[in-house]
């Protein structure tokens, strides 16, 4: 019994303080101080308490989960027999998700070059404007889009407009940020020299940065576009536009549980053929 | 203006020549910008102003004031009833929800990831088993995060059914960065085991798991920063966190309650964003 | 005209970059400075254009007092008739070679030509009037980061001539090219000096070729002025005190 406890109370030493190994020439090394066990309590911590709040419970996942009844499995089942016959009134609501996602990146996209410039610490000397341009771009990153969605919808009410702007907005924190932190790494040097024959800053950003970051730049509003069709297919949700609402409606109108798979499936497809067309062009722009 | 070169009437024929001989690449310009145009006129054209709100001018000076001043309206104190307290109605004890919801979900996605990625990792499962499985994951990436909330909410209402929404739908991210992780694992490594005699499992121990931890602890934690926004908004289908409560009061025009949970959400988001940057680079470059 | 009087710099971090400059240079002077790295050569010829502020004394350029005074648009309109080459260039890569030339024009011209980059016919012409000046005229449509340095540092030439210019800078113009293109560029200054005049200040290390094209030597030393003459009276001697020691193999350019 006490061989155990010895066993145990070495294990845990070794573990949280390590000891100095001394080596066979007499040099002694003195190993880092470990995290990896103060980090694992810590989650274990966190788990508890997480477990707590959310009431989660394996059991009841494994029970209810299964529940032919009245879990999710009796729900999926109304999914069938698929309703075919809804397919052409899919294909509205879904053009006018990608009008709203290619729009709102667009302008988004559009909005972030300025922004850039303003948010490169190796462009913009003034530590309020940089400080400041970058504070709006992390709290245009921070929210969730729907709640942009929501409140354009309050000012603009129901329809493609909200969810537009919605879009736009999130696309302008997040190519801003990966634009300016672009800009930061390139040579300045062509930069200097068109401000040393007596233009502006900002002619000088437009003729000599813009060509050199132009190819990232179409690749980052790619990738935006990507990214923000599976958004806009979700901002319908709250009346924003596009086929959102059409799931919405399907989902919580009992008799129309058998268009659930139609409406996924056409959001899966288009999603699919967006996101190949876009990675053929960012790959064409090397 | 006076120039020291020659005027444009001297100007030398070799100079005039090259003028005209520039290469026409304004053709394919041209063609690229008029489809962009072409596409956002279409897009334009699904945008209708009839909806806007004459008092959307109103509106926003309202929800500024109120996010300046939560209390603004007397007669509906929030930042008592709703920040200063740890009432289960207040935003503190929601944002705490919120976070351990996405705290969990990620979690347990990511576990569930591990098994779903080796199955479906080319060098382990072959062609057949990456594609069946790159199929799968862009499925549940594009079913939206509140179906799946809606669905789990059959298991049980409220956080529980959001941890469960965030886990699937994390599946689908995690695993594919978690596939690349793999399918990229350097072979000279076990090679070199191999030849000193390593057992299956000390192959696995020493070769394969030190190469992937560091890109799915890295995985994991991105997933985290992210699942917290959704978090957010899945309250919205009633799968807990502060998301019900915000946009509720969003939609019956409560804007102090609004300006309470964004002064909560936004820092909170920024904190967490921040971290998670500062660990995984610390990951990928050290450690 | 450019009129240094008792000129001084410090920089922020309290190093005294040159102490008590004086020097006159007439318009169409072709003058070399010279001096070991960090003497303070590349300071001198930054303040002409304002890159850098004088700390003390006056500087004079072509009647416009540079002082703190000299800012926002007087001082682009300043700079647009001084040029500047650079050693490493400062080409836009992506770009073409007529485009790069074309930036000279970029502070002249409307805002919104500007903008979208649209340049006119009398602009274009000037490009390429000062491509062919520097005898690459044919390389006019190729893509910037493909020529060869030498071919990249008349580039930059004709980019200042595009500016219509009185004074060009030089900051170690030919320290990345090998002997036979360093010659080269060295000629195109000389033929613009001599044909334009255009005053050409070059910062240089490779004492023989300082030597060989300038005619006018200013020598510097740990912030001051040790020699301001001709050329042709530069000898061992003086170089041993303007360099503080021997020349070494990295001095000069063709062995």
């Amino acid at each position: 019994m006490k061989k155990f406890w010895t066993k145990v109370k070495s294990f845990l030493k070794e573990t949280f303080s390590p000891s100095p190994l001394v080596l066979s020439d007499g040099s002694i090394s003195v190993p880092p101080k470990p995290i990896m066990p103060y980090v694992l309590i810590g989650l274990v911590v966190v788990l508890y308490f997480a477990a707590q709040v959310t009431n989660f419970s394996l059991w009841v996942l494994i029970t209810r989960f299964f529940n032919f009844q009245y879990g999710p499995i009796s729900y999926i089942k109304r999914f069938f027999p698929v309703d075919w016959s809804y397919m052409p009134r899919v294909i509205d609501p879904i053009l006018e998700t990608i009008q709203m996602s290619f729009l709102g990146s667009f302008l988004g996209a559009a909005m972030a070059l300025p922004a850039a410039f303003l948010a490169s610490n190796n462009l913009t000397k003034n530590k309020f404007v940089l400080t400041s341009t970058r504070a709006v771009l992390s709290i245009f990153r921070s929210l969730p889009i729907l709640i942009y969605a929501v409140f354009f919808k309050l000012i603009f009410g129901l329809g493609a407009l909200p969810g537009t702007i919605a879009i736009a907005v999130f696309t302008f924190g997040i190519v801003a940020k990966m634009l300016f932190e672009k800009i930061e790494t390139i040579d300045l040097g062509a930069y200097q020299a068109i401000q040393s024959t007596g233009a502006s800053k900002v002619r000088s950003f437009i003729t000599a940065i813009i060509p050199e970051i132009l190819p990232s730049y179409y690749s980052m509003s790619l990738y935006a576009f990507e990214i923000n069709i599976r958004y806009a297919a979700i901002l319908g949700y709250v009346g924003a536009g596009g086929i959102g609402f059409d799931l919405d409606n399907a989902m919580k109108t009992i008799n129309n549980n058998d268009r659930i798979i139609v409406i996924v499936l056409f959001i899966f497809i288009t999603v699919v053929l967006i996101e190949n067309l876009s990675r053929f062009l960012r790959r064409r722009l090397g | 203006m006076s120039r020291k070169v020659a005027s444009l009437s001297e100007t030398n024929q070799d100079v005039i020549k090259a003028l005209h001989s520039a290469p026409k690449s304004l053709f394919k310009k041209l063609i690229i910008g008029s489809i962009i145009l072409a596409m956002l006129i279409w897009s334009a054209s699904a945008i209708s102003f009839q909806g806007i709100n004459s008092r959307g001018l109103d509106i926003v000076i309202n929800i500024l004031k109120f996010f300046v001043w939560p209390d603004s309206n007397p007669l509906k104190p929030t930042l008592s009833t709703y920040l200063f307290t740890f009432a289960k109605s207040g935003v503190l004890y929601l944002m705490y929800e919120t976070i351990m919801i996405a705290f969990i979900g990620t979690l347990l996605g990511a576990v569930i990831s591990i098994p779903f990625a080796f199955l479906s990792s080319r060098n382990i499962t072959g062609k057949v088993g990456s594609f069946i499985g790159s199929m799968i994951i862009t499925l549940i990436r594009t079913v939206p995060i509140f179906v799946w909330g809606i669905i789990f909410i059959r298991v049980q209402g409220g956080a529980f059914a959001g941890v469960l929404a965030i886990a699937v739908s994390s599946v689908g991210m995690i695993s594919k960065l978690f596939i690349e992780a793999i399918e990229d694992i350097d072979k000279g490594i076990l090679e070199a085991l191999d030849s000193t005699g390593a057992t299956t499992l000390q192959k696995i121990r020493f070769g394969v798991i030190p190469q992937l931890t560091a890109t799915f602890l890295s995985t994991t934690i991105y997933r985290f920063e992210i699942n917290v926004k959704n978090a957010t908004i899945l309250g919205m289908v009633g799968a807990g966190g502060i998301g019900f409560t915000l946009i509720d009061a969003l939609g019956s025009f409560n804007f102090g309650i609004v300006a309470v949970c964004l002064w909560v959400i936004i820092p909170v988001v920024f904190v967490i964003e921040y971290f998670s940057t500062k660990i995984r680079t610390k990951l990928t470059t050290g450690e | 005209m450019i009129k240094f009087e008792h000129v001084g710099k410090i920089y922020p971090n309290g190093t005294e970059a040159l102490k008590d400059v004086s020097v006159e240079i007439q318009q169409g002077e072709f003058i070399a400075v010279i001096g070991l790295s960090g003497a303070g050569k590349s300071t001198l010829i930054r303040l002409i254009n304002k890159m850098h502020d004088t700390t003390s004394g006056t500087l004079i350029v072509n009647d416009t007092l540079v002082d703190d005074s000299l800012k926002g648009k007087a001082l682009r309109k300043f700079r647009r008739g001084i040029g500047m080459v650079f050693q490493s260039f400062n080409l836009i890569g992506r770009t073409t070679v007529i485009k790069n030339v074309l930036a000279a024009r970029v502070a002249e011209i409307p805002w919104y030509r500007a903008l979208l980059g649209i340049y006119s016919k009398e602009d274009k012409i000037i490009a390429l009037d000062a491509l062919n000046k520097l005898g690459i005229l044919e390389k006019a449509y190729s893509r910037a980061d493909q020529l060869s340095g030498g071919q990249m540092q008349r580039v930059a030439l004709a980019r200042t001539l595009a500016q219509d210019p009185k004074i060009i800078l030089a900051d170690e113009p030919v320290a990345s090219l090998d002997p036979i293109t360093a010659t080269q560029v060295m000629k195109d200054f000389e033929k613009v000096n001599k044909e334009f005049n255009i005053t050409v200040i070059a910062n240089m290390h490779h004492v023989d070729m300082a030597l060989k094209y300038a005619r006018r030597v200013i020598g510097i030393n740990s912030g001051e002025v040790i020699f301001d003459g001709p050329a042709s009276l530069v000898d061992n001697d003086l170089l041993k005190r303007i360099y503080g020691r021997d020349l070494s193999d990295d001095d000069i350019m063709e062995h």
